[in-house]
């Protein structure tokens, strides 16, 4: 259904091009929960947000191509774009404190979405539809009348995905939406996505830092390690056979309660985008380097309907 | 504070490279201009100022811009031209006196205000607040108008409206760096609070106290024009460009339009080049500073 | 609501404690002057002793400074701003009520020319962020604080009544027209009273002074709402709304409305420079308000009806913090506690 080939995304910067998201190549199918895995900076932000169109500027799509239901995202006019995002594409956003607009009441922001897709005939039948959003993710209808500031924050993120759902979308991007929330709002939050997964049979992609979280909830998971997709396959064959070596660095660096192990931690700093190293770029962090890694960048490989891009299977 | 303390940021400004500068630049280019052609006045003045320029018979219409009289003259025979180089040094008088007497008063009171937040603090806040919140033409008028026509009392009426101006800023950046570690350190290491507000908080608001210098002034400027032109800051016939401006209204509406045109014109440009010192200056601290 | 209430009962309290400093800021200065300010307000005549030391009787100035300081305050509470210095038997307030609408009348169009232009300029600027366009309008937002009022009033006149002869010179309505006045707003009782004729004149009277007023204005609001609207624009829930596949006018309506907060305080502190401002307008155009009343009466050494205006322009000034406090609330749900 979501086809990425070969997208490259570029910011335009005061000192040059940085190159934040190279050769990527994803592909979701329908009802499929993918998990972009990575540390803060390596561009899966980046990656997912410009398949809604959703890039900041200096931020612009500069080769590669996105093909979502059929159509060419990338040569999609911006009102086409718009009437995609929302109806078809559901957002989440991090921070649920600033994603809603403080002045208007959450039912007004929802029904207006609902409006501008002309989805429903008057803003009663508008507001009837944002009341039913938000019971499906568990805020009471009576609080179609509250502003964002009398909400908490795990609430406030269930009006975010209501306002994602409301439509249903066929995919949901979920942009590290657990991030900001305390632990058991977190787990919370994330059985009502993997519920409404379920119930409205939408794919999602995940950001997410927390490698343990994607390996719970995904059916494939993809890495990301300085703009390139390291690693991507299944998520029981990533997490239990990682071919990566920074991918298994992430399952070692992750903290396990029922194994009493001190944390590991990755050695050395992600690189500088502006000036990556010469061959692969995570060889001066790697502790399984060897020549060819300094020289030559890896190309990506297909194993098994797995795709790695490490110079260790070839 | 002794000067080298706020001249030698100024100075490191000038040398670097950011977006404001052109604005801080053209600003003292102008503010530069004015002050030396002021001072310089005497020597460039083609007549005296208060003296009758042209024969009699032309005295009593004005005449237009010419060679002898680059700016024409007035319904008196005045030379508005020499009148302009005079008068910008009562303006410039005016307004850096009370400039630098506002700021005498507002910068101290609003770092102990800041420092030592308490009832006084409250009172003295309330009290600048109000002042603050009151239109300062006004009250500019009320005072100059009880202490009587003369430059000097236009800049004591002046100095008082904007003491609260210097004291707002002074007493908000005072605020926030007592409670910051680093004065909190300073408190611990048993540094007694003269010494911290005197060598470690007043160096830090020196470069807000700049850009309310040139906000500040560039709007004293406006407001001491507008005391002149109501007849309170000189008396006939001394030059002063809004006295100048005043009397020349009769005859603007009858198409002399240079007796109007030029004062009204400099007033404009002085103004300009303080606020665009201080335009350029908060540009490069990053400082949104409200205006007034 | 009951919170929404609460708070404007105490912000409506604030308002004593700014017009008190402000009377007794007047006050004492009005009680520095050398002198005799009877004497002064009566010039060279000569008065006999007992005659002068009667008037000073009946005004009041004969007292102890914390009795006059006391009886006056007393006075304003029920609206009595004193009796003049030199017109004998003149009430203040009644001098007020006559000159106040035409002044309220100019600061009202006035306020709307500077919102427009400020706003209009402003938005474009936010939105062309970083062009020659946005450059243009923060120049403009600088040089046109920097104006000094009568002579752009004067510039206009010029070019509008003088060499076109567009527009009225001064004044507030020609001579030949006829108005009933009921509020002395002459905009607002020409249209109570059906006067078409009178509408017109009116409005051809105000467009100079409330241009000249405006523009002078406007700048502040250009700055303002380029750095608040070109902030807010880059904001989460903008961003969020553009994910929710929100039209870019309506998200642009959005964002604006989210940067009005600082505006609006923006507007309360400009109304204050705009009632100084208007001062020097009245004058360039001959406009029977406030602001002639005051310096006539300076030039009259007036000091009781100094002290009036004054006091009656901080009264002013309360009333519009406390509007711009509503206004607030209104805006901006986070508020009504």
């Amino acid at each position: 259904m979501l086809e990425v080939k070969g997208l490259n995304i570029d910011y335009m910067t005061l000192r040059g091009p940085l190159r934040a998201v190279k050769d990527a190549w994803l592909s979701v199918d329908r009802g499929e929960w993918l998990s972009i895995v990575g540390e803060s900076g390596s561009g899966k932000s980046t990656l997912a947000m410009s398949i809604p169109g959703l890039l900041m500027p200096p931020g612009r799509i500069t080769s590669g191509s996105i093909v979502f239901d059929g159509k060419e995202l990338t040569r999609l006019s911006r009102e086409e774009l718009r009437r995609i995002r929302g109806s078809e594409i559901g957002v989440v956003f991090q921070d649920p404190l600033t994603s809603l607009d403080p002045l208007r009441t959450i039912g007004d922001q929802i029904a207006e979405e609902i409006l501008e897709h002309d989805a429903a005939s008057s803003k009663r039948e508008a507001l009837e539809m944002a009341a039913e959003a938000l019971e499906a993710v568990g805020i009471p209808r009576n609080r179609i009348k509250y502003y964002p500031h009398q909400l908490s924050g795990g609430q406030r993120q269930r009006v975010v995905i209501a306002s994602a759902i409301v439509l249903r979308p066929k995919l949901l991007i979920a942009d590290e939406p657990t991030t900001a929330l305390d632990v058991i709002v977190q787990a919370k939050i994330m059985e009502l996505m993997k519920d409404l997964q379920k119930k409205l049979g939408m794919a999602v992609i995940l950001i997410t830092h927390d490698i343990a979280l994607a390996a719970e909830v995904s059916d494939r998971m993809a890495v990301m390690y300085a703009a390139e997709i390291v690693e991507e396959g299944p998520v029981d064959e990533v997490v239990s056979r990682p071919l990566h070596p920074y991918t298994e660095a992430l399952i070692k660096a992750t903290p396990d309660l029922w194994r009493e192990k001190t944390l590991y931690s990755i050695p050395g700093n992600p690189p500088d985008l502006r000036n990556p190293p010469r061959g692969c770029r995570f060889h001066p962090r790697c502790h399984r380097v060897f020549d060819r890694c300094r020289l030559e960048e890896p190309r990506r490989l297909r194993i098994n309907g797995r795709t790695v891009s490490c110079h260790l299977h070839g | 504070m002794r000067l080298s303390s706020i001249l030698s940021p100024l100075v490191s400004l000038l040398r670097e490279r950011y977006d404001g500068k052109w604005m801080l630049l053209a600003g003292l280019v102008i503010v530069a201009f004015f002050t030396m052609v002021s001072i310089l006045a005497p020597f460039i003045a083609p007549y005296e100022p208060a003296q009758i320029s042209v024969p009699l018979e032309l005295a009593s219409e004005p005449q237009p811009p010419s060679w002898e009289h680059p700016m024409g003259t007035n319904n008196i025979g005045y030379d508005v031209f020499s009148r302009i180089l005079y008068g910008g040094r009562v303006i410039l008088y005016v307004v850096l006196s009370a400039s630098i007497l506002s700021l005498s008063i507002g910068v101290p009171l609003g770092l102990v205000s800041g420092y030592y937040s308490g009832k006084v603090d409250r009172i003295l806040s309330m009290v600048m607040d109000s002042i603050y919140s009151f239109p300062g033409i006004i009250l500019a008028i009320a005072i100059a108008s009880v202490l009587g026509t003369s430059p000097t009392n236009a800049a004591i009426a002046l100095a008082v409206v904007y003491v609260p101006t210097y004291f707002r800023m002074v007493r908000g950046q005072t605020l926030k760096l007592a409670q910051s570690v680093f004065v909190e350190a300073l408190r611990s290491l048993g540094y007694p609070d003269r010494v911290i507000l005197l060598r470690h908080i007043l160096p830090n608001t020196a470069p807000v106290i700049l850009v309310v210098f040139g906000l500040g002034a560039a709007d004293a400027i406006l407001t001491e024009a507008g005391l002149s032109f109501f007849g309170l800051t000189v008396s006939n016939p001394n030059p002063d460009w809004g006295f100048d401006l005043y009397n020349g209204m009769g005859d603007f509406r009858n198409g002399y339009w240079w007796t109007v045109f030029f004062p009204g014109l400099m007033i404009m440009l002085l103004a300009l080049g303080f606020a665009l010192i201080g335009e350029g200056l908060a540009e490069k601290l990053a400082l949104r500073v409200e205006r007034d | 609501m009951a919170g929404l209430g609460r708070y404007l009962v105490i912000r409506a309290l604030l308002i004593i404690p700014t017009v008190l400093i402000l009377y007794t800021l007047v006050f004492i200065i009005m009680r520095v002057i050398p002198g005799d300010p009877v004497q002064a307000a009566l010039g060279t005549r000569y008065i006999p002793p007992e005659q002068l030391e009667a008037l000073r009787q009946k005004l009041g100035l004969d007292k102890p400074y914390h009795v006059q300081y006391f009886e006056y305050l007393a006075g304003v509470i029920r609206g009595d701003f004193g009796e003049s210095l030199s017109v004998q038997g003149r009430s203040i307030t009644a001098d007020i009520l006559d000159k106040f609408p035409a002044t309220l009348e100019l600061t009202i169009f006035s306020f709307m020319v500077s919102v427009l232009i400020g706003i209009s300029t402003g938005i474009i600027a936010a939105l062309r962020k970083g062009t020659k366009i946005d450059a243009t309008m923060r120049i403009y937002s600088i040089v046109a604080y920097t104006l000094f009022i009568p002579w752009l009033g004067s510039i206009l006149i010029m070019i509008f009544s003088i060499w076109l002869g567009l527009l009225p010179t001064h004044g507030r309505l020609d001579p030949r027209t006829e108005l009933q006045e009921i509020t002395g707003l002459y905009v607002l009782d020409s249209i109570l009273t059906r006067n078409m004729d009178a509408l017109k004149d009116a409005l051809s009277h105000l467009v100079l002074p409330s241009l000249t007023l405006g523009i002078v204005l406007s700048g502040a609001y250009t700055r303002l709402v380029r750095a608040n609207l070109s902030e807010a624009l880059l904001s989460d829930f903008v961003r969020a709304y553009r994910a929710r596949g929100v039209r870019e006018r309506r998200i642009l309506m959005h964002a604006f409305r989210n940067s009005l907060i600082p505006i609006v305080t923006m507007m309360g502190l400009q109304m204050a420079i705009l009632l100084g401002g208007a001062v020097l307008t009245e004058t360039t155009f001959s406009w029977p308000g406030m602001g002639r009343y005051l310096l006539e009466r300076v030039e009259a050494r007036d000091y009781t009806a100094v002290q009036g205006v004054v006091v009656f322009f901080a009264l002013i000034v309360g009333l519009i913090s406390l509007i711009v406090d509503t206004i607030y609330a209104l805006i901006d749900p986070r508020i009504r506690y």
